[in-house]
């Protein structure tokens, strides 16, 4: 067997109580005179041997990752001891490339959405959740705990539902009639007559979407292709511009330059807190959203892992989390009554139910990326 | 004991240059040949690399005139935004040689002071210039001259611009470099046989500044073709580029493989221009100067 995998297996064993420290130090001191006699190294193992010590916690950085720091963290250490080293990431590639390269344990949770926690576990590098564990998931939105175990567990948890992201359709009230967003919808985006401030955001996962809206089709499970391609080549000469980040949604809102389009949660809400002029079309049905959540990598300390969620998962704490990181928690607002703060963040459902809100299918994006991008970046090129 | 000198001095030597070949073996070269992997390699449909020698990506690279149009558009990018620094440039490259040493160097400090900003953020600040409330609309619109904005920025022509003002710089730089190199004497003795300005600046500094002048175009020609961020933040819907079609493969559709070779065309493209570049011009310009 080789060597790193057995390594895993032991610290595993470990860190989930099922051998003591006397047993896993002797057994590490085997391994470790194995490997030196077959020419390995042993310096690989000094990292599980002080594994418990600290724990390394991989986010997307900016305020999010600092609400985590002050609100879980800095709690989780003081109860524990145990550390946390921070990282961050900005895309699947990225976190995914540093796992796979990196020694096992050396990232332990990861917090994470969209096509992440699905290919981590079809990659193997997740752990599964003992649900008996983590009781504090019954304050959660059912839908979203159901979505975390269909979608990204394939039948089993492997991560723990916190957040919502999603985009929404906003525009400034002061300049686009509240009466005719109410009649268009989302057929408004392809409305040349709004060109001089009409945003949306590049991604093709969130043009296809909307395209997907656009054209009465559910955007999980596209009939018509072609359709989606006309949407948006009609939307491409109706756009003033395709932003790539979110410093370029809240410049161009914050300036005056755009004033109706899809924007994400994140810049919507930071428009809001900073007073510009923003509002969001309450959609129907349909609109985008992807739930986040904690993943624990192979090769963590479980204990650990599920102390962390008891506190993350506590309702005051989801709750401070969510307003000072700007995102929706997935507390359930009918069993723990938010606060107007949070009630105003996009996403917020005071049913719980989310009826209007469909869920990001990693499974169906991840299926189709390859035909999507591709095409998507044709239509983008030559129209 | 010649001989013995003779394997001292090519141990030195060998010792000399061993830190910049495994610099380049390990920075350049290495991640070629990784990046040359990957173009030979395919994606499994959740994202993960499927490291099975296929061609699909070469096959789809060459058989799909898709990419060699946008290779083609940015080349003309490359092509057109080099020539306009050069006339914007040259001007003001002229004026640095004619002024006393202490003032040349506090301006060629001020030339490059604003690289000391994020790229990002001077690129993001053409929003305030040419955008629909910027600088030149709002001046424009209270004069009276115009009544309603012009379109100035998420076009190409916002694109031209940034991409000018990127590689205005190190273009002055080596024009200014190349034109110091000019013997002043040899002008004055154009000047001595009756030559006007002007034709002392075709017939001798012109030609004679040359190495400057095109190490300054070879510069901005690859810097340009490989920029994302201009037309990312400046450009509009369909103003797509080489670099940033490799950008989006890699972050937004999450394709190794498939951006691998698409960078590893523009690197032959690159490759194949150098080569060229060495046999019109020589690039001896690039390492040193005539004297």
């Amino acid at each position: 067997m080789e060597i790193g995998k057995q390594y895993r297996q032991i610290h595993e064993r470990y860190a989930n109580k099922d051998i003591d420290r006397r047993t896993f130090v002797r057994s590490v001191g085997l391994m470790a005179a194995a490997a030196g006699l077959v020419g390995s190294t042993s310096a690989l193992f000094s990292r599980y041997a002080h594994a418990t010590q600290q724990i390394q916690f991989d986010a997307f950085g900016g305020v999010s990752q600092a609400s985590f720091r002050k609100h879980v963290f800095q709690p989780f250490t003081a109860k524990t001891g145990i550390k946390v080293a921070e990282g961050s990431y900005r895309n699947a590639e990225e976190i995914l490339t540093r796992v796979m390269a990196d020694d096992p344990g050396t990232h332990n949770f990861v917090w994470t959405s969209t096509m992440i926690p699905y290919r981590i576990r079809r990659l193997d590098l997740g752990v599964e959740i003992d649900e008996s564990r983590v009781p504090r998931m019954r304050d959660l939105v059912q839908k979203f705990v159901d979505y975390h175990r269909e979608v990204f567990g394939g039948g089993k948890m492997t991560s723990i539902p916190n957040c919502l992201g999603g985009a929404t359709m906003a525009y400034n009230p002061q300049k686009v009639d509240k009466a005719e967003i109410d009649a268009k919808g989302y057929q408004l985006l392809l409305d040349p007559k709004f060109k001089a401030g009409l945003i949306g955001d590049q991604g093709y996962t969130t043009r296809i979407w909307v395209a997907a809206l656009q054209t009465k089709q559910d955007p999980n499970n596209i009939k018509d292709l072609e359709a989606i391609w006309g949407a948006i080549r009609r939307s491409k000469s109706a756009v003033l511009k395709y932003t790539a980040a979110s410093a370029e949604v809240i410049k161009m809102w914050s300036s005056g330059e755009a004033f109706v389009g899809d924007v994400w949660y994140s810049p919507y809400n930071a428009l809001r807190q900073g007073g510009y002029p923003i509002a969001q079309y309450n959609a129907p049905a349909g609109m985008y959203m992807n739930p986040g959540g904690v993943i624990a990598l192979k090769g963590s300390p479980m204990d650990a892992f599920y102390e962390m969620m008891d506190i993350l998962l506590s309702p005051p704490v989801m709750i401070a989390w969510a307003i000072e990181a700007g995102q929706m928690t997935l507390l359930d607002p009918t069993k723990h009554p938010f606060p107007k703060e949070l009630q105003e963040i996009p996403g917020y459902d005071p049913t719980g139910k989310m009826q209007d809100y469909t869920a990001y299918d990693a499974r169906y994006w991840a299926e189709n990326a390859d035909r999507f991008s591709r095409e998507y970046r044709r239509v983008m090129v030559s129209g | 004991m010649t001989e013995g000198v003779f394997l001292r001095g090519r141990f030195v030597s060998l010792a000399l240059v061993s830190p910049a070949v495994v610099s380049v073996a390990l920075f350049v070269v290495l991640p070629l040949i990784c990046i040359g992997m990957y173009s030979f390699w395919s994606r499994f449909p959740n994202g993960a690399v499927n490291q099975t020698f296929t061609l699909v990506n070469w096959h789809e690279l060459v058989s799909d005139p898709l990419y060699g149009k946008v290779l083609g558009q940015t080349i003309f990018l490359a092509t057109t935004t080099t020539l306009i620094a050069v006339l914007v440039g040259y001007g003001p490259a002229y004026y640095l040689t004619t002024l006393p040493a202490k003032q040349r160097g506090l301006l060629i400090i001020l030339l490059f002071v604003p690289s000391w900003i994020s790229y990002i953020i001077r690129t993001m600040s053409w929003m305030h210039v040419l955008g629909r409330n910027g600088i030149v609309n709002s001046s424009l619109m209270s004069m009276g001259i115009i009544s309603e904005p012009l379109p100035l920025i998420y076009n190409n022509f916002a694109i031209y611009v940034g991409v000018v003002q990127y590689a205005l710089p190190i273009m002055i730089l080596n024009i200014y470099l190349g034109l110091m190199a000019v013997d002043r004497n040899v002008v004055d003795a154009a000047r001595t046989l009756g030559a006007n300005g002007f034709q002392t600046f075709r017939s001798v500094v012109l030609p004679l500044s040359i190495g400057g002048l095109s190490a300054g175009c070879l510069i901005c020609f690859i810097w340009t073709l490989g920029t994302f961020v201009t037309p990312m933040l400046l450009g509009g819907p369909g103003t797509t580029y080489y670099a940033s079609m490799v950008y989006d493969s890699i972050l937004h559709h999450q394709d190794w493989p498939f951006g691998s070779t698409l960078a590893l065309l523009s690197i032959m493209f690159l490759t194949i221009s150098l080569i060229a570049y060495g046999r019109l011009i020589g690039l001896s310009h690039l390492f040193k100067e005539k004297t």
